[in-house]
């Protein structure tokens, strides 16, 4: 039984520190891509955050893609969103409101890393055109059906 | 000063021939008088119809009929020239009849007010002012930048327009800004400081005190005063005071602890205390505050600053402690874009 708890309390400990080292992606407001970007200026007040590759030996190679995932007057709805680079080199993307304004939305980011070989998700819930960074789920793995439905329903 | 009514020194208002104190006595003024600003408005008005005329030369006929009504003698040229001069008269006056009719509405009014009350839009000259304080509200269409909603209780001056800037004086009350425009294109100006636009949404509030609050909804703006600036993320919120411009902004999430700390700090209140309460109280997201006080606190105090920031999150590669406890601008920089991935 000490045993037991032994490990799991070696599990607990490593378990942020292990997250500091996986492939991810990681949310920012716009204002992350820098005050100077000429893609952000250019894009002005309608991107939402921004999104980028962490622990990749190629961020630049990183694919990206999304969904907006909503649920309007009890209706499930999905829309595939256009990513636009902000920073090819950094592997930074923006992502402008591409979804109604009326209902709950949660955005669905996945990526794949090429090297190491890697996939992962983040699950962004959002408040209108803004993204609620507290609830905001980072996956070191490609997001489930029950993560993502369970955080429409919050 | 000018509790009188201001008609007699419009005209050397408008031409801006009147002193600083003169001329903000004379804002006074118009503020609480609607005859004095529909007299500010005529003169205006005709102005602008008067540099709209064109300068012409006389025909050769005018002068050949006025010297031959000067080598005339006296009696005979008032009676055989009294129809023509009459009939000139009355031509005059239909031509600048005409102009007016067709100029009214080509002034440079490159400002659109609708008054949400009525329903009504008028079209509006720089300096003119926009006044809710009957409780009224009213919308300022700012070219095809965006809107700006102007509360009860608020004046606002409407400013210079070019192709490189839009500007407006809040003066006091509450504005609501939502604009799509490239950066520092829209510009709110306040007693205390310049609302500079990088993209965003956002809402400015300024007291009877001339102080005032910056709260962001979308996209970021800066604070600037005399070099001093505040970048202001959405979530965020700074204020700003006259006589020293921007304070440090924070987010509207924060611990009420460390909002209560920062407002001290800014208004130089036990700051050592309340620096120790920002730091005690800062989360990652905070990192906004403290990023900030970095250059504002005391060169003893900033060694800790750094520390708690690089706790949650190091300096990237080119920025070394060094540079950034030296206050190096580009360093300082390249953590702030670091950070900003966090707020």
């Amino acid at each position: 039984m000490s045993k037991l708890i032994g490990w799991l309390a070696a599990l607990i400990v490593a378990a942020p520190a292990v997250a500091g080292t996986m492939f991810r992606l990681e949310i920012g407001p716009p204002i992350a891509a820098g005050t100077g970007n000429p893609v952000t200026k250019q894009l002005k007040k309608n991107v939402v955050l921004v999104v980028r590759p962490l622990v990749c030996d190629n961020v630049a190679a990183v694919q990206i893609t999304g969904t907006a995932e909503g649920l309007v007057n009890g209706v499930r709805q999905s829309v595939a969103l256009s990513l636009i680079p902000v920073n090819e080199a950094q592997g930074v993307y923006a992502v402008q409101q591409q979804w109604s304004g009326i209902g709950h939305w949660v955005l669905q980011l996945n990526g794949t890393c090429p090297s190491p070989k890697a996939s992962a998700s983040t699950l962004v819930p959002m408040n209108g055109s803004t993204f609620i960074r507290e609830k905001t789920k980072v996956l070191g793995e490609p997001a489930t059906r029950e993560q993502l439905e369970a955080l429409l329903k919050e | 000063m000018f509790t009188r009514h201001v008609h007699d020194v419009l005209p050397r208002y408008c031409d801006g021939e009147l002193s600083a104190g003169e001329r903000q006595g004379v804002d006074a003024h118009l503020a609480t008088c609607a005859r004095c600003r529909a007299s500010l408005e005529e003169i205006q008005f005709s102005a602008n119809v008067v540099r709209q005329l064109k300068v012409i030369s006389a025909p050769p006929s005018v002068w050949n009929g006025i010297d031959a009504a000067l080598s005339a003698p006296t009696r005979h040229r008032s009676l055989a020239f009294a129809p023509r001069w009459a009939f000139a008269c009355i031509a005059v006056l239909v031509v600048a009849g005409a102009a007016y009719w067709v100029t009214r509405d080509m002034g440079p009014k490159p400002w659109e007010v609708s008054r949400v009350n009525d329903g009504g839009t008028r079209r509006m000259a720089a300096g003119e002012w926009v006044d809710t304080g009957g409780g009224s509200t009213a919308r300022i269409i700012v070219g095809e930048l965006g809107t700006v909603d102007v509360a009860p209780q608020t004046r606002v001056r409407l400013g210079q327009v070019s192709q490189s800037e839009y500007r407006l004086h809040l003066d006091r009350g509450t504005i609501s800004a939502e604009i799509n425009a490239p950066p520092r294109l829209f510009i709110v100006d306040t007693p205390a400081s310049a609302v500079v636009d990088l993209g965003c949404a956002y809402t400015v509030t300024v007291g009877g005190d001339g102080a005032g609050e910056l709260r962001m909804t979308k996209g970021w703006s800066s604070l600037e005063w005399k070099g001093r600036e505040s970048l202001v993320p959405a979530g965020a919120m700074c204020r700003t005071r006259p006589g020293s411009g921007p304070g440090t902004p924070y987010f509207e999430d924060a611990s009420a602890a460390l909002k209560r700390a920062v407002d001290d700090f800014d208004a130089g209140t036990n700051r050592s205390q309340a620096l120790d309460v920002i730091v005690r109280e800062a989360r990652v997201r905070d990192t906004l505050t403290l990023w900030h006080l970095l250059s504002r606190v005391d060169e003893p105090d900033r060694m800790r600053v750094y520390e708690r920031i690089a706790e949650f999150e190091p300096p990237p590669a080119g920025a070394t402690r060094d540079q950034i406890l030296a206050l190096d601008a580009d360093a300082l920089r390249r953590w702030r874009e670091e950070l900003a991935w966090k707020w």
